[in-house]
């Protein structure tokens, strides 16, 4: 190889190799060569005497070279000095040179490498092996000729070339791809050639650096800076001997009004190959330094990079918290110095506190849950749960207070399928109404309860719904509609059709009776029902109907009458095979509701609707917002005030997640605050919550070894 | 100068490391517009001699306007070393207005920021937001 590499942009620090250099800075490669100006790689060549040519000198050599016309010569001899263009060749070894002829000589001659060059390729963008490579593939930006110094080396700056990869973007959080690059080089030597007598410029074959990848950060270091435009001491690794620092000017940062907000520091290759995810530590503290909370919170290892580190907060503490400490580790290595950032809370504004947090004692309940959880609250410290076993379902009540949940009495075991979408709704403040199915059909029944001892009773029997041959009823959901009406929709008429009707109930025998006829809606199918009261005289239902699609309509109520009559045509706000499921539907106001299903690989989906009673229009507004990429079943949210659900669902590998959207009720856009809890990592099934009071939620879940599981969620 | 939540605008700049600092600046702003170049024609009044002279109607027409909003940007009072790193915005090449998701130019003018053995601290500045879009004749 006449072109070698000697350096490359790199610098080993404390016996770590850190490859991130300042983009702002020099960004210097070093290659060498052995034909220019010295040709030390070429052989000399023994000149045995000098002739007359005509009066031009002719060389006689002890070999034979390929030297031809036009070539140039390095010569050493006693009078003949310097280089020297071959004017015409006589023989293999008789060459005559474009000089005068002065006399006889002897001496050496060699091969001088005329216009020569070293070329250099730069290629920049993210390497192949880095996860996010797509955004940012290689790219060649250009290519430079340098000619060597007197050592035969040369230095190339190409800090320009790669600029043309970096163009910084604000980004809060994750790996900053816009601000940084990959970068290497291919080099060869050019020189000029002659071939018949014509002279073009010779490329040798190019050399890759590829496999030794550098970096550059959207950096400019200060001069004196002991690393030179090295990142190193900006650089996180486990294997560095030292913690990397921040990359910010504050020693002691100060948010504000936690609007947003992150810290920067880069995250070494070397991190990658472990394919874990980097945790950040939080410690918040008290004006007095008292330690208020720590928490680790993972976040996604998305390759090496620069990354914007969000501030980590737990909100629930909002009114003690004076400052929180801030540390990346990695597979539990410390791999940043911890910073230390100050709280102001006086200014935050209410955004700040749209936050919840686990707290107190929650309890268990149930045998080997299998069936879907449907709690109801009854006041602010009761709510009752139905859920399902292999021995049928069960009903139970839950006292809540002092951030305790406790059962009271021993559950109410009645017949019913576990398997059934079901829901209860309270009638008034001594009984619930609970909608199920035995497996086949539909039912409903009355339970009374009492809440100073906890004992649950079912009053009368269970009113079965629809008693068609085949119906193979797996959804029976419905509301109160009035205080003796409410109104039940249901997949039967003989094989999963969509049906509904109104019943007029009798709290004291406990009586469901059927008001006009069965009204079917959807005479295909009507599966994952979720009912809702529009107005007095309006039912609003979305549904999956046949082939996996999702549907919503609403439906007359006649209250001379109660008969049911379809308003409008049903709106398809899914389309494709396996698009919907498990809707769950709540009313957000006069005009307006939202649902949650789940969509297409069992993703989660939330949208707004908007709906006119009077026209029967239903409009999907915005668009659909898929708030979980990975699963998301099961949704259970709680309107906790205007425009902001906390949700709770089954997540991926079955755990349990929740978040809070806020809904804008005009554009009907939905955001997701922040990231998602992830509050359960062992199993989560069939989440059910109440809103208790305005800052505690209940979610009923089928947790870990398939025991029931109630916990306490704190708002603010 | 009065401090308030209610009148408070956070930036985010890049600093000279590559990563984003915040702020959130309290005092009151002052709001106006940076009019940079205001193209006007003459009417020739003497063609319609004296009518047009007496009627008075139009002498001056603007048939372009370039202008900016600028906003005059203020702080609370900060620490020596808090000003030692706000200040450090009037370098950046990158300032992002945080609530309005625009990128903002902070002026260019030299300035000083802190005297020794002061302890109160405040730094003012002017950002400048995108061109205003104006109709042109």
């Amino acid at each position: 190889m006449a072109v070698s590499l000697v350096s490359r942009p790199e610098k080993t620090v404390n016996g770590f190799l850190s490859r991130w250099n300042a983009s702002d800075l020099p960004i210097t490669y070093v290659l060498s060569n052995d034909r220019w100006p010295e040709n030390t790689g070429g052989t000399n060549r023994t000149i045995n005497s000098v002739t007359d040519n005509g009066g031009y000198a002719q060389v006689n050599l002890a070999v034979s070279v390929t030297l031809m016309a036009k070539d140039y010569v390095t010569v050493d001899a006693g009078v003949y000095q310097g280089v020297f263009r071959i004017r015409s060749r006589q023989s293999a070894s008789i060459l005559t040179l474009d000089t005068a002829f002065i006399q006889n000589d002897s001496g050496t001659l060699i091969k001088y490498f005329n216009n020569y060059a070293v070329k250099i390729y730069v290629y920049a963008g993210i390497d192949s092996t880095h996860p996010l490579t797509a955004q940012k593939p290689y790219e060649l930006i250009g290519t430079l000729e340098q000619i060597p110094d007197s050592d035969n080396q040369v230095t190339v700056d190409i800090r320009e070339y790669i600029k043309a990869q970096i163009s910084p973007a604000y980004q809060d959080s994750g790996n900053d791809i816009s601000c940084w690059c990959d970068f290497y080089i291919r080099y060869s030597e050019v020189y000029d050639d002659v071939n018949d007598g014509v002279i073009s410029q010779f490329e040798s074959q190019i050399a890759t650096d590829i496999g030794e990848w550098c970096h550059a950060s959207y950096s400019a270091l200060q001069f004196g800076n002991a690393r030179g435009g090295n990142m190193y001491d900006y650089t996180g690794s486990v294997l560095k001997s030292d913690l990397s620092q921040w990359m910010s000017d504050f020693n002691r940062p100060k948010f504000i009004n936690y609007n947003e907000g992150s810290i920067s520091i880069i995250m070494d290759e070397t991190e990658n190959l472990y394919g874990d995810l980097y945790t950040i530590r939080t410690k918040q503290y008290d004006s007095r330094g008292n330690l208020l909370e720590s928490n680790d919170i993972d976040f996604d290892n998305d390759g090496y990079g620069v990354y914007r580190v969000p501030i980590q907060y737990a909100y629930a503490n909002k009114d003690e918290v004076s400052y929180i400490t801030q540390q990346i580790f990695f597979n539990d290595q410390e791999i940043s110095e911890l910073i230390t950032i100050d709280v102001d809370l006086k200014c935050a504004d209410q955004q700040f506190f749209d936050a919840f947090k686990e707290v107190g004692t929650g309890a268990t309940f149930g045998g080997t849950v299998t069936g879907i959880n449907s709690a109801v609250k009854i006041d602010s410290a009761h709510a009752i749960n139905f859920w399902g076993e292999a021995g049928g379902l069960y009903v139970q009540m839950f006292l809540f207070e002092d951030e305790t949940v406790t059962p009271l009495d021993s559950p109410l075991n009645f017949s019913g399928d576990a398997g059934t979408f079901t829901n209860a709704f309270k009638i008034d403040s001594t009984h619930v109404q609970f909608c199920f199915s035995d497996g086949s059909d539909p039912y409903s029944r009355i339970f009374s309860f009492d809440t100073s001892t906890g004992v649950i009773t079912a009053v009368g029997s269970a009113t079965q719904l629809d008693a068609t041959v085949g119906n193979n009823t797996t959804s029976v959901r419905g509301y109160l509609h009035d205080a003796t009406h409410s109104v039940i929709f249901w997949d039967g008429g003989g094989g999963n059709v969509g049906q509904a009707q109104v019943f007029e109930i009798d709290v004291s025998s406990g009586s469901i009776t059927a008001l006009d006829s069965v009204f079917t809606f959807d005479a295909v199918e009507g599966l994952d029902l979720s009912p809702i009261k529009a107005d007095d005289n309006t039912a609003m239902c979305f549904w999956l109907e046949t082939g996996g699609e999702g549907r919503v309509q609403l439906f007359n109520i006649n209250t001379s009458t109660w008969a049911m009559t379809a308003l409008g045509s049903a709106t398809a706000f899914t389309s494709g095979a396996n698009t919907n499921g498990q809707n769950n539907a709540l009313k957000l106001q006069d005009s307006l509701a939202i649902n949650y299903w789940t969509g297409s690989g069992n993703d989660g989906f939330v949208q707004l609707f908007s709906f006119n009673t009077t026209t029967g229009v239903i409009t999907a507004l915005d668009s659909a917002l898929e708030y979980d990429t990975s699963n998301g079943e099961g949704a259970s949210p709680v309107l906790y005030e205007a425009g902001k659900n906390l949700t709770f669902w089954e997540g991926a590998l079955n755990d349990g997640f929740a978040q809070i959207f806020t809904l804008d009720y005009d554009s009907g856009e939905i955001t997701a605050v922040g990231t998602a809890t992830e509050f359960e990592t062992d199993t989560n099934f069939y989440n059910s919550a109440v809103l208790m009071t305005d800052t505690y939620v209940l979610d009923f879940y089928r947790g870990t070894s398939n025991v029931g599981t109630v916990v306490i969620f704190k708002l603010g | 100068m009065p401090t308030s939540q209610k009148y408070q605008i956070q930036l985010a700049w890049l600093n000279s490391t590559g990563g984003w600092e915040y702020w959130n600046f309290l005092a009151r702003k002052t709001y106006g517009y940076d009019i940079a170049n205001k193209t006007t024609i003459k009417n020739d009044i003497f063609q319609n001699w004296d009518t047009d002279f007496i009627a008075g109607t139009s002498e001056v027409n603007a048939i372009k306007v370039e202008a900016n909003e600028v906003y005059v940007v203020r702080s609370q009072l900060l620490t020596v070393q808090q000003m030692n790193a706000i200040a450090r915005i009037k370098l950046s090449i990158r300032v992002w207005d945080v609530a309005n998701e625009v990128v903002v130019l902070v002026d260019n003018a030299s300035f000083q920021y802190r005297t020794d053995s002061n302890k109160l601290n405040e730094i003012e500045f002017t950002i400048t937001y995108p061109s205003q879009q104006i109709q042109s004749l």
